[in-house]
């Protein structure tokens, strides 16, 4: 039974249809890969899945549960890292570690130890009490990440977690994606770059004109899947 | 020169489709300045409300202040009560001297721009009034009264004219009537006379007539017979001539020319008898002397009336008499009215104008203006930096997140809210301090009461620069709209035109502003540290404001919330 199922999504704006008739299946533990163009309606579907928008139709269930019903439990089981800092700057780690845990509705004492798991995972720990704006980018990247995993969400979602960042310490972020994914995560993420998700994503989902025409197993991150892969990423772009 | 024109189509064209520049640029200073224009236009001193003792003779200020709003009270001490409500801003007293009026002007000196505008405004008033009383309605009176008062000293003489002409007419009258008493007790008299000698002149009368039938009837038998005779005469003279000798015939010839000369003269005085009994016929007569004894009776009528008509005229006289001398009293009377009402009116013209002032002020006359330069500060402060705080807020990444955590939205508001209240707090101390120890204000004193006033202000305010902050996204955009409504605040209030000269639905919507009732409510406290009894009604419009714009602002981080996710 998958996870999170996305059922008949339908989303328009200002006449517009974003997304369109969207189905999609997902499984626990899984580091689904979402890549597209621009305005091909990943944020958009973000921004449903986090139950900050309605979808115009359709559905999404967790665990069989329709998430519209309750908001506050999605957002109890979803954590999510945009590719902005959306942390405080004049706060320390901690500061926004206490901040959002208390949001979330962690209690004193499991945030102390998950904060101090979380600060060690991260390899954040000795920088835990220094301000936000005074980290290196990397290390906002990474804080950014721990924050949305404060309150220990079954599903992350990241949304371009290594735009911006040099070669090294893209591969860094994905280590701390795949040390998150092997906590039993299931994590769904979007990039620009088709290699990454090649090879750290299970499932890859190419997203076009608001709808996800193929979906691809990346299971066992095979050459040959990544060449199709390739082969229909350059065939799109060569339609569009 | 293409390149400007390619600029100013460009940033025409950036304006005009955006619709948030269209409110800003546009509609917002549109409104204000017609907003301000109607706020001005609407000012009129005669807005101004007027406490007045109620007085009986107040009428002529009451002319001279026209069409003030008048407020009536039965003594000096109510009026002087609401006056330091602030009610009204003047109250006027009359105190009714020997010949003037003392206008006793009591106003609210605590307001310095209103009792400007109040006392130039009385003053204006009362010597325009006077003036024009004096120079016009006084003038015109008087010279009418003096020429009514002259009209009536000749109306008096003339009827003192007509009375006495009157007496001497009476006088003639009872002349008159005496000579006419004299008159008619002798035509009574002889009337009598006549009505008794009335059936032997009848009996007269018809003696007369038998008589003169009969000598009629003689006088022609002795006619015929003088007649015969002279005949007889006539024949015997031949005769005898014949028979007799001439001389004796002569001689008797003689004697019967004699004879027939007599008889002539018979014949004569016959007819001369014949006529004068004929002349007077007595039918004739008795008709002539019925009808004189007719017009007896009708003169002696005519009289008897006439003595009756000569009484009632003297009556008539005598109580026109009356009527004159009464007439003539109730003139004196009027006359005197007259000089009265003209020494009133006179006297009226003399008002002498008092001003007094309602307040013991503080020996600092800038201390006056602390309460408004509060207020000012607290909303100032509290629509700008809340609206800053929150534009700050919502337009860090961090907002999404707080967004995606399972809080409610009332919560940010709640803790958004308290942190622009503990700026506030701040600042309102900062005040209280400069306030109590610089200006010798009574704060501290008062201080649980002012520092509640203050935060009711400033949350309404916060909440007003939040809702703002969260409805409009664009960071300079809002700060100006924010800044837009805090002129319009300022403008409805007392710090350009006191409301309590503007027309009644600009005061009526002034009298909503928080800012107005804020200054209200710590006004008379901070100054002369006494509460308002109104105090209540207007924390209780407070109240009802703040959970109104609570209300507000949640919906509007509600709408912002919304519109960003749309993005």
């Amino acid at each position: 039974m998958p996870l999170i199922e996305f059922i008949n999504i339908n989303m328009i704006i200002k006449k517009k249809r974003i997304i369109d008739d969207l189905n999609l299946e997902i499984y626990g533990g899984e580091i689904f890969g979402l890549i597209g163009r621009s305005g091909c309606g990943k944020t958009t579907l973000f921004k449903i899945f986090l139950g900050m928008l309605s979808p115009t139709t359709g559905k999404i269930n967790i665990e069989g549960k329709n998430i519209f019903h309750n908001k506050n439990i999605l957002k109890k089981y979803v954590g999510f890292a945009s590719q902005e800092n959306m942390l405080f700057e004049e706060l320390s780690i901690v500061e926004n570690i206490k901040y959002f845990g208390k949001l979330y509705g962690v209690n004193k004492k499991e945030l102390k130890s998950r904060a101090t798991d979380l600060l060690e995972l991260f390899e954040l720990y000795p920088s835990r009490h220094v301000l936000l704006k005074n980290l290196s980018g990397g290390m906002k990247k990474r804080a950014n990440i721990l924050i949305s995993l404060i309150h220990d969400p079954k599903i992350l979602v990241l949304d371009e977690p290594t735009i911006g960042l040099d070669a090294l310490l893209r591969d860094k972020i994905w280590v701390y994606i795949n040390r998150i994914n092997a906590l039993g995560k299931t994590i769904i993420v979007t990039s620009h770059l088709l290699q990454e998700l090649e090879e750290n994503c299970h499932v890859i989902g190419i997203m076009d004109k608001g709808f996800i025409p193929r979906v691809i197993d990346n299971s066992n991150k095979k050459t040959f899947q990544k060449k199709s892969l390739r082969q229909y990423m350059e065939q799109e772009l060569k339609d569009g | 020169m293409v390149k400007v024109f390619s600029i100013i189509s460009k940033n025409l064209k950036v304006v005009s489709r955006s619709w948030i520049y269209v409110i800003l640029l546009i509609i917002l200073p549109t409104t204000l300045v017609l907003a301000t224009s109607s706020l001005l236009d609407s000012v009129n001193l005669s807005n101004v409300k007027i406490g007045m003792v109620s007085n009986s003779n107040d009428l002529p200020i009451r002319l001279m202040l026209g069409d003030a709003r008048f407020y009536e009270y039965q003594s000096l001490d109510e009026c002087k009560n609401s006056l330091k409500k602030h009610t009204i801003p003047v109250c006027i007293d009359f105190i009714e001297r020997f010949n003037s009026t003392d206008v006793n002007v009591y106003f609210d000196n605590s307001k310095f721009l209103l009792s400007q505008y109040a006392r130039s405004y009385v003053t204006k008033r009362v010597i325009e009034g006077q003036l024009s009383t004096f120079e016009i309605t006084l003038e015109d009176v008087l010279l009418r009264m003096t020429a009514i008062a002259a009209s009536v000293d000749l109306a008096r003489d003339e009827l003192q004219t007509s009375y006495e002409e009157l007496l001497k007419q009476e006088d003639r009258l009872l002349e008159y009537q005496e000579n006419f008493s004299r008159i008619n007790s002798d035509f009574q008299r002889t009337y009598a006379d006549v009505k008794l000698l009335e059936p032997a002149m009848r009996q007269n009368i018809q003696s007369y007539k038998e008589i003169k039938e009969f000598l009629g009837t003689n006088l022609s038998e002795m006619k015929k017979q003088n007649e015969q005779l002279r005949k007889d005469i006539n024949t015997i003279k031949p005769i005898l001539q014949v028979a007799l000798p001439a001389s004796q015939y002569n001689e008797i010839a003689a004697r019967l020319d004699a004879l027939l000369l007599t008889t002539t003269t018979i014949e004569n005085n016959l007819d001369a008898l014949n006529s004068t009994v004929y002349v007077d016929d007595p039918d004739k007569l008795l008709t002539d002397y019925d009808t004189a004894m007719r017009n007896l009776d009708e003169m002696n009528t005519l009289l008897q009336q006439m003595d009756e008509q000569l009484d009632e005229n003297i009556m008539l006289v005598e109580q026109n008499k009356i009527k004159i001398v009464e007439i003539l009293d109730n003139i004196e009377s009027n006359k005197k009215e007259i000089e009265e009402i003209y020494g009133k009116i006179k006297d009226a013209s003399s008002h002498q104008v008092t001003f007094y002032e309602a307040f013991q002020l503080p020996e600092k006359t800038s201390s006056l203006y602390f309460p408004l330069l509060f207020l000012m500060i607290i909303a100032f402060t509290s629509i700008i930096l809340s609206n800053m705080f929150i534009i700050d807020q919502t337009h860090k990444p961090s907002y999404v997140r707080e967004m995606i955590t399972p809080t409610f939205d009332i919560t940010f508001l709640l803790g958004d809210f308290i942190v622009c209240i503990f700026i506030a707090v701040f600042q309102i101390s900062m005040l209280f301090i400069i306030g109590q120890f610089i200006f010798d204000l009574n704060i501290l004193n008062n201080f649980f009461y002012l520092a509640g006033i203050s935060l009711l202000v400033s949350s309404i305010f916060i909440l007003i620069g939040m809702s703002i902050g969260y409805l409009i996204r664009s960071r300079h955009l809002s700060i100006l709209f924010s800044t837009f409504l805090l002129l319009f605040f300022m403008v409805f209030s007392d710090l350009l035109i006191p409301r309590e000269l503007t027309g009644f639905f600009v005061r009526f919507f002034s009298g909503l502003n928080p800012f107005v009732i804020g200054n209200n409510l710590v006004f008379d406290v901070m100054i002369f540290s006494n509460r308002s009894s109104d105090s209540l009604f207007y924390i209780i419009l407070l109240v009802i404001a703040l959970f109104s714009m609570f209300i507000f602002a949640y919906l509007s981080k509600k709408i912002g919330k919304y519109k960003l996710l749309k993005e």
